[in-house]
């Protein structure tokens, strides 16, 4: 058993015609940082609420070092819990903030003082422990959500889309920041994201749910370049699938009839026969002039961003994006009729 | 001076002057007048004389039955908003929280017997309270009292009446005062290691303090200075200062020792919006 365990965990509300949460299975070992990844309505926060203790599972059973606490109630589960709101206090400054937590504990005033300070420090607000709530950015206003969670030293850290609520320049700072603190603290954590950058970057396992059910639970690694089914495919990162017919399968690599391209090559785990799709990341395929009479479609679009040259390939009815380093190639105008090709490594016949 | 800030001189003066003189004119003067007749001289055969004594002022001061009727006053200023708070509270809290669709149509319930006139409600409670009424019947029929209870004509049945009367100000001004509120923190305090009962005290009441003495505030001087309740429901038998302004105005025809017993109310408002001006600027320093 997994240091935070959850089996087989279902919310279902009442009067709801699907469960919100279905079976749900996982183990997180202690030190984790696991990321529940899924659009608006997945189940993920419900998810969270449920390890936090704020919603009541339907069924199934919750351990925490060996201990259930499915029905353990919230205040005494000692979790610490950061929400997307933050959920300050407004009437309590940055210090008694920070401190509500030890109050409760009764934790004596000496070390209380002396680690609410430290918990400052962590998140660099040690100068502003005086101030009240309203006088803090949003950035600063989360720095002392995290302090607030993280004093009580909670066995689990759970994130509730934290960065949510921040601008871009700061997500990206803040997600870095949790980050080393978790690392530095060694805590188990728990981050509810609908990004899925946030998650590859921070995670080391990301759980991708949709509906309610877990589509796929794996490393960012995993996750990117052997998503299990479409879902997970087309919500991490961007992603171009083909209809296919398998036609021959050998030493995991598959040989296929793909719609409007013919006869191309695939990496192939499963073995699978007849109609499969077929992933390809647009950074890896590769389009080259063609005549019109050799051609797989026309180029449609034509966006320049830089670093790279995103194309947009009309191949049918279908259109195929293709992000190609720019400068390494010649440049396609609109209209051009091309040729699409990969490496057979570089794709991935899912089921 | 610009022209600029003239003309906005001008038209900050144009819009309040209306209002200005409708204040002056319906309050300010009939207030000075009263004032005015207050340092009069009256005796009990209505008859003012037109000089300038605090004899109205010293009669009040040195009879310990004004002073007693004054104490009551305030007692039950404060004993109503007391209940009105502990009584309202609770649904102004269910009503912040509830996610039901029909909030609206609970809110609108709660304030819904502002729709009828106290003077109606009043004599609802003198039907519910009397010795044939429902209360009583209910009581003796499940055989918790073998006498009707007094519950009118008597301090008791002016605290129920007014309580309930002043309810929907109060939840009101709780709703109002509940801006800062969300469910959120609470689950926040009970992440912190906080039972229902600390995450009460320490937050939810906290947070709804400027709504509690915005209600306070405003029950207890409609209640101090509420008139038809005290009076039909206390059957006369029980004085109140507005009671009693009444009767010296009405009864006695004492015009002037009437419109002293009001501006010692008024000083009684005073006191009580200083103590509330005091205590909203300490929360709002947090």
């Amino acid at each position: 058993m997994s240091f935070l365990q959850l089996d087989d965990i279902v919310k279902k509300y009442p009067g709801a015609e699907r469960p919100s949460v279905a079976d749900f299975t996982l183990g997180i070992d202690q030190g984790e940082f696991v990321s529940l990844l899924g659009p608006s309505g997945c189940g993920k926060t419900t998810t969270l609420r449920m390890i936090a203790g704020l919603v009541e599972a339907t069924s199934g059973r919750i351990h925490l070092d060996g201990k259930e606490l499915t029905r353990t109630p919230v205040h005494q589960r000692g979790m610490g819990l950061v929400f997307q709101n933050y959920a300050l206090f407004p009437h309590l400054n940055v210090a008694r903030n920070v401190a509500f937590g030890l109050e409760m504990r009764r934790t004596s005033k000496a070390e209380a003082k002396r680690r609410v300070e430290e918990a400052l420090d962590l998140v660099r607000l040690g100068h502003l422990s005086g101030r009240r709530i309203k006088q803090l950015s949003g950035g600063q206003q989360q720095r002392v959500a995290l302090a607030r969670a993280l004093v009580i030293e909670p066995a689990v850290l759970l994130l509730d889309e934290p960065l949510s609520n921040l601008d871009a320049k700061l997500r990206d700072t803040m997600r870095e920041e949790i980050r080393s603190i978790q690392r530095k603290l060694g805590i188990t954590t728990v981050f509810v994201t609908h990004d899925q950058d946030e998650a590859l970057a921070v995670s080391d396992r990301i759980v991708v749910m949709s509906e309610g059910v877990i589509e796929q639970v794996g490393t960012p690694e995993q996750i990117y370049e052997h998503p299990a089914n479409r879902f997970v495919a087309n919500f991490i990162g961007r992603a171009n699938l083909f209809d296919a017919q398998i036609t021959h399968t050998a030493g995991g690599v598959a040989e296929l009839d793909v719609a409007g391209l013919g006869q191309m090559r695939a990496v192939d785990d499963q073995g699978a026969k007849g109609p499969a799709t077929v992933l390809v990341r647009p950074h890896r395929m590769q389009v080259s002039k063609a005549a019109a009479d050799d051609a797989h479609g026309t180029v449609e679009t034509v966006v320049y961003v830089g670093d790279s040259i995103e194309y947009g390939v009309r191949v049918g009815d279908n259109t195929v994006s293709v992000q190609s380093v720019a400068g390494a190639a010649e440049r396609l105008e609109r209209g051009t009729t091309v040729r699409l090709s990969w490496q057979t490594e570089d794709a991935l016949v899912l089921t | 001076m610009s022209a600029k800030t003239r003309s906005a001189r001008l038209t900050v003066l144009g819009l309040t002057v209306p209002g200005l003189l409708g204040l002056a004119v319906s309050f300010v003067l009939p207030l000075a007048w009263l004032l005015r007749m207050s340092f009069n001289r009256g005796d009990s055969t209505g008859y003012i004389e037109e000089t300038f004594t605090l004899d109205s002022y010293a009669q009040f001061v040195g009879d310990s039955y004004y002073w007693d009727m004054a104490w009551e006053t305030t007692l039950l200023g404060l004993g109503v908003t007391v209940l009105t708070i502990v009584v309202s509270y609770p649904i102004a809290l269910f009503l912040v929280r509830t996610e039901s669709r029909f909030k609206g149509i609970l809110v609108a319930l709660a304030v819904a017997p502002l729709l009828t006139s106290s003077v109606v409600r009043t004599y609802g409670w003198l039907v519910l309270l009397g010795n044939q009424g429902v209360v009583n019947q209910a009581l003796m029929g499940a055989g918790l009292v073998d006498q009707p209870l007094a519950l009118i004509n008597n301090r008791i049945g002016v605290y129920i009446a007014l309580v309930e009367i002043m309810m929907p100000y109060m939840i009101l001004c709780l709703l109002a005062g509940f801006g800062r509120f969300n469910q959120e923190l609470e689950h926040a305090a009970q992440s912190l290691g906080a039972n229902r009962w600390r995450t009460f005290w320490r937050i939810v009441w906290p947070l709804s303090m400027p709504g509690v003495l915005t209600g306070a505030l405003l029950v207890f001087v409609l209640t101090i200075s509420s008139f038809v309740t005290p009076r039909l429901v206390g059957g006369g038998k029980v004085f109140y200062l507005a009671t009693e302004i009444y009767d010296q105005a009405t009864a006695t025809l004492n015009w002037p020792f009437a419109a002293a017993i009001a501006f010692i109310l008024l000083a009684l408002f005073a006191v009580v919006i200083v103590i509330y001006q005091r205590a909203l600027r300490r929360i709002e320093a947090q």
